[in-house]
């Protein structure tokens, strides 16, 4: 099943929250001055104070708030608590120790506090509760620090520290107080100490305008564009310190558009490799510039989170406003030109503690997610773009792409794409998608030789939104076919079909079913995943899939494969999860000419399967049947399906899985490092219900040969899988080559989410292979890969000679075929029905049975029936004497 | 226990009529009227398991058939055309002779066979063969077994033939149970005499 976020809902997320009204400006209280070297030597003032102001231009509620005081290298907070509301433009004065110098007492403090501040170095932050900060030494973009000033040597700032200020100085915050760029060295200088209480005299701050309902006119020509650049807007952070407020008149060359807003570009850039010079205008209706328009933009600043406010996404900082906001200063500019970011992007998302990113103070450049965050909104360049995840069916041909031919992946496999490990899941990964240039559809392998765009984020994903892209250069990638099996290999795969349903395009069916027959080699057993019953998703009381079957067997039979049976549990309607009315299920889907399926009929839907002792050791209660159908941990999910099997008078267990997906799980490149993975509780609940069932089994019968298959949704290192391991089942996929284990390509990133796990006593016989047919192509039947494993069980063999007499002749050379042949008459001492073999034994080095039915561990054998004469004719090229043995055996059934 | 002349006489035709029974010497006819005059190839073959017992089988009084090239021998002494002997001890899996003929109506030869091939069964299998083929060697009258014309297998305690339809094998008294018989023959006579007297 594809764990993809939902495009629609998504969008209809991103629309609720750019109609949201304007939230409260809570973050537009500042620090505007701080004073520690009150009652000190040469001070006029007995006190140290912090003096706030509200630069928004509404109040703003200080109820449970505070400021707290730590050392300039410290990590432990003092606390001020602080109450009441802060009217716009209103000063607020806190004031702090008292010491013996000092000749003059503070304006009349609005609060009280006790803090022996340093008159020099140390950090102040206005807090929006009254804990002392717990985030250490380094607090400055904690989600509850609404501002937070670090000066002189303190080890902690908005980007560098205030100015030291002295025993005779404070420093203030520039333009009244309304300064604040998240800049503390430049937003803050030295002066005279001048504190300001609540009675002071309110200040408007120029960035707000004094009635919102009326927007600065953009053609008022008088006035200079904005002080305020795009870089001051997305700061050294993941979210703007401006978020929610109004700015106007913002400059930059618009250098891709999109159906809702376009990308504008600053064109006289920072030296700030954090601040991005890019941002996107959110104009919610199809803008009306072109790229290359040099224009100023109002507005409101917004981070947009993608997938709704409480989505793990990161936000994209915006600015929201309209085509009136807008002025075009000039047209067919140079665009800026693209940050070549090949070989830039670091190999991890995340390097630091577990966090919510949007809480540092400040991008690291050593972690990805914050190197693609300094970029946000620019013009980029890849060279060397190779595809590693195929084109998606979604409008903008979601591609996904690494840079430099791979040449930075860790584990970069034989086909063109990278392999996740434990640790690796390649940030160097973004998603190509169509702007100005289209992103033809293209194949894992394929590449493009340079693309250039503007970097976005959206659907948990850096992505590129293409506007120059070289023409892409083919792979040629091919669909693998598997190797064809021993006449003793019984072949096992599994196949998880995506929602098959007889309404499925015929073509897709028959593809499916040639892939089955020519990629697969037509495997004696298959588990399906994803069967829909016989009307698909249409929600009706059909719960059969007896249509679907149908459909697929007919198919199979006309790409000329073998007359597979199946047998399977109809769900109840709507209870195992899936696309809504379509009732998926697991089946398995056999060739009675190669292996029976042993009945024992009755199970339904609710009927729990359990393992008995019987004459063959251990049997199933019910085969097919649903293993513990009743458990919370299916709620919602696909219950397993087990079924018996004998092949070649071996007995085996065959377990056919569809765990529940990954959906709901944190995304790697979001806010929350390292990722929750919520899904994972009940696929662990799964696993655990699926190993105990293969623990009974194995209590009653140590040597039950066993298999557990299906698209269990997670990877071979993961919890889930450890669990069936620790059943004693042996994972097949981890016998590839490390770089080959996958069996799905997600966003780029080569994965497993299905296994065939078997018991040792398979395993050891066993080889594996993910047939790669699907998972890397743009045009594909299933998302996922299907897989076979191919177990040498040739039948149990007891040596019975001593139950028959037998008589040679001796030699007869046939001078037409220069064989020499002899006859075996066989006679059973005691009853003997059935097949046997007469094994040859003893032949020396040059002589051979030519015409032996089969070699065997004893030696080739020729197989008869009791009471026959069996002839036998030796390849002797050298025409040397020589002699041999006769033993007779005979299968015998192995539970 | 001290045998009276009666019970060593009863003795002695007993072990006569066994000696005949399994006679180690044959006479053997073979029709081949309907390959009369077309070009072949006969082989005589002696061959078997790498324990196989010593056996001699030596063909004599060949007739019947214009003999041509021999086209291979091994462990061989002799000639068809005079007294060919095979001899199942040596490297190779078979003692043989193959030699092309020009048919006749009817193949006529003795075979003896000597060594420990009776007295000694063993288990691991002994054959003696004859094919008669075309020139192309391809087998023109097969047993039972699509081998040969003849065939004698030596198996645990028996002797056992099989024959293409217009094979003929007749055991040949040797001239020691000839002399042998007569001796019986006369002691029954003098037996005959001393009850009359």
């Amino acid at each position: 099943m594809k764990h993809t976020t939902p495009h629609c809902k998504t969008l209809v997320a991103a629309i609720a929250l750019a109609m949201a009204g304007p939230s409260l400006a809570a973050s537009s209280v500042v620090i505007s001055q701080i004073y520690g070297g009150g009652g000190n030597n040469g001070a006029t003032y007995r006190n140290d104070f912090i003096e706030l102001l509200n630069t928004s231009n509404q109040p703003v509620e200080l109820n449970n708030w505070s400021v707290q005081y730590a050392s300039a290298t410290g990590g432990s907070w003092q606390v001020t608590p602080l109450s009441g509301t802060l009217a716009a433009g209103q000063y607020l004065l806190i004031s702090q120790a008292t010491g013996q110098g000092g000749s003059q007492a503070l304006p009349t403090p609005d609060f009280s506090g006790n803090i022996a501040m340093s008159a020099s170095a140390g950090k102040v932050a206005l807090v929006r509760n009254q804990i002392a900060l717990a985030c250490g030494s380094n607090c400055a973009g904690a989600a509850e620090v609404a501002d937070f000033v670090g000066f002189g040597s303190a080890n902690a700032s908005e980007d560098k520290p205030a100015p030291a200020p002295s025993n005779s100085q404070s420093i203030s915050r520039k333009l009244n107080g309304c300064q604040d760029s998240q800049s503390n060295s430049s937003d803050f200088a030295v002066g005279s100490v001048n504190p300001r209480n609540s009675a002071s005299q309110s200040v408007t701050c120029s960035n707000n305008p004094t009635d919102p309902s009326k927007p600065t006119d953009p053609s008022e020509p008088s006035q200079p564009p904005s002080a305020i650049r795009i870089h001051d807007i997305q700061g050294q952070r993941h979210l703007s310190s401006l978020n929610g407020q109004s700015v106007s008149r913002i400059p930059g060359v618009v250098t891709q558009v999109t159906a809702g807003g376009f990308f504008m570009q600053d064109t006289l850039p920072d030296n700030n490799p954090l601040t991005s010079e890019g941002i996107y205008v959110f104009t919610k209706t199809a803008p009306t510039v072109a790229i290359g328009d040099a224009v100023e933009v109002s507005g409101k600043v917004k981070e947009y989170r993608p997938g709704g406010v409480d989505s793990a996404q990161l936000t994209v900082t915006e600015l929201e406003s309209s085509m009136a906001q807008i002025k075009i200063t000039a047209q067919k500019q140079a665009l800026p030109a693209p940050i070549e970011i090949t070989g830039k992007i670091p190999a991890r998302y995340w390097q630091g503690a577990a966090v919510d990113v949007e809480t540092s103070p400040q991008l690291d450049l050593k972690n990805a997610l914050d190197f693609l965050e300094s970029l946000e909104g620019m013009r980029v360049s890849v060279t060397g773009a190779q595809v590693v995840g195929p084109t998606q069916s979604y409008a903008a041909h979601d591609t996904a792409i690494v840079a430099n031919y791979r040449q930075q992946t860790t584990l970069p496999n034989q086909r063109g794409g990278i392999t996740i490990t434990e640790d690796e899941r390649n940030s160097g990964r973004l998603i190509l998608v169509s702007g100005n240039a289209v992103v033809p559809a293209a194949n894992v392998g394929d590449s493009f030789q340079y693309a250039v765009g503007v970097l976005d984020y959206n659907f948990a994903n850096f992505r590129l939104i293409a506007s120059d892209l070289a023409p892409l250069s083919r792979g040629n990638l091919q669909a693998e076919i598997t190797r064809a099996a021993a006449a003793d290999e019984l072949t096992l795969a599994s196949f998880n079909v995506e929602n098959l349903d007889p309404k499925d395009d015929p073509a897709k069916i028959n593809r499916l079913a040639s892939q089955i027959v020519t990629n697969l080699r037509s495997p004696d057993v298959v588990g399906l995943m994803e069967v829909q019953d016989g009307n698909g998703a249409t929600d009706t009381e059909l719960v059969s899939a007896a249509a679907t079957m149908e459909v697929l067997l007919n198919a199979i039979r006309q790409a000329g494969g073998p007359n597979y049976s199946y047998r399977q549990i109809d769900p109840d309607r709507n209870q195992d999860g899936g696309e809504p009315g379509g009732n998926i299920r697991q089946v398995l889907m056999f060739n009675p000419a190669r292996v029976s399926f042993i009945d024992r009929p009755g199970a339904t839907a609710n009927t729990a399967v359990n393992s008995v002792t019987c004459a063959e050791i251990a049997c199933l209660t019910h085969s097919p049947g649903r293993i513990q159908p009743a458990s919370n941990a299916f709620n919602n999910s696909r219950k397993p399906l087990v079924g018996e099997f004998m092949f070649n008078g071996h007995k085996l267990f065959v377990i056919a899985n569809h765990f529940n997906s990954k959906g709901g799980d944190q995304p790697v490149a979001g806010r929350f490092q390292p990722p929750t993975l919520s899904s994972e509780v009940q696929r662990n609940q799964q696993a655990q219900i699926v190993a105990d069932f293969v623990r009974d089994l194995k209590t009653l019968n140590p040597n039950a040969k066993v298999a557990v298959m299906g698209d269990l949704n997670d990877y071979q290192f993961s919890a889930p899988l450890a669990k069936l391991k620790a059943a004693g089942m042996v994972d097949m996929v981890e016998q590839l080559p490390e770089s080959e284990r996958y069996s799905y390509v997600f966003e780029g990133n080569s994965q497993v989410l299905d296994h065939i796990l078997l018991s040792d006593n398979l395993a050891r016989f066993a080889e594996y292979d993910v047939v790669h047919t699907n998972a890397e192509f743009a045009d594909q039947v299933s998302d996922h890969d299907p897989e076979v494993a191919r177990i040498r069980l040739p039948q149990s063999i007891q040596d019975v000679t001593a139950q028959f007499s037998l008589s040679k002749s001796g030699l007869v050379l046939d001078l037409k075929t220069k064989q020499y042949r002899s006859q075996v008459i066989t006679r059973a001492v005691t009853a003997a029905a059935g097949n046997y073999r007469l094994v040859v034994k003893g032949l020396p080095a040059g002589v051979s049975l030519a015409n032996a039915t089969a070699p065997s561990a004893s030696g080739p054998y020729i197989s008869f029936t009791a009471g026959n004469t069996v002839q036998l004719q030796f390849s002797n090229p050298s025409k040397q004497a020589f002699g041999y043995e006769l033993a007779v055996e005979q299968a015998v059934f192995n539970y | 226990m001290r045998l009276t002349i009666h019970q060593f006489a009863s003795a002695m035709a007993l072990i006569l009529a066994t000696q005949a029974a399994q006679a180690q010497l044959f006479s053997v006819k073979i029709d081949t009227q309907a390959l009369q005059g077309m070009d072949g190839i006969l082989s005589f073959q002696l061959g078997g398991d790498a324990n196989r017992p010593s056996v001699l089988a030596t063909i004599s009084r060949f007739t019947g058939a214009q003999l041509g090239d021999v086209l291979d021998q091994s462990q061989q002494q002799g000639q068809l055309s005079q007294q060919l002997q095979l001899n199942s001890q040596g490297a190779q899996a078979l003692a043989s002779w193959t030699q092309s003929i020009i048919y006749g109506h009817q193949l006529h030869f003795v075979l003896d066979f000597a060594g420990d091939w009776l007295n000694q069964p063993s288990t691991d299998g002994m054959s003696f063969s004859l094919q008669l083929l075309d020139k192309d060697f391809n087998l023109l009258k097969t047993n039972q077994a699509g081998l040969a014309a003849l065939q004698f297998n030596a198996l645990p305690g028996q002797l056992q033939q099989d024959l293409a339809t217009g094979v003929q094998v007749a055991p040949v008294p040797e001239p020691e149970s000839y002399a042998l018989l007569g001796l019986g023959l006369a002691a029954l006579y003098a037996r005959s005499r001393r009850r009359q007297r």
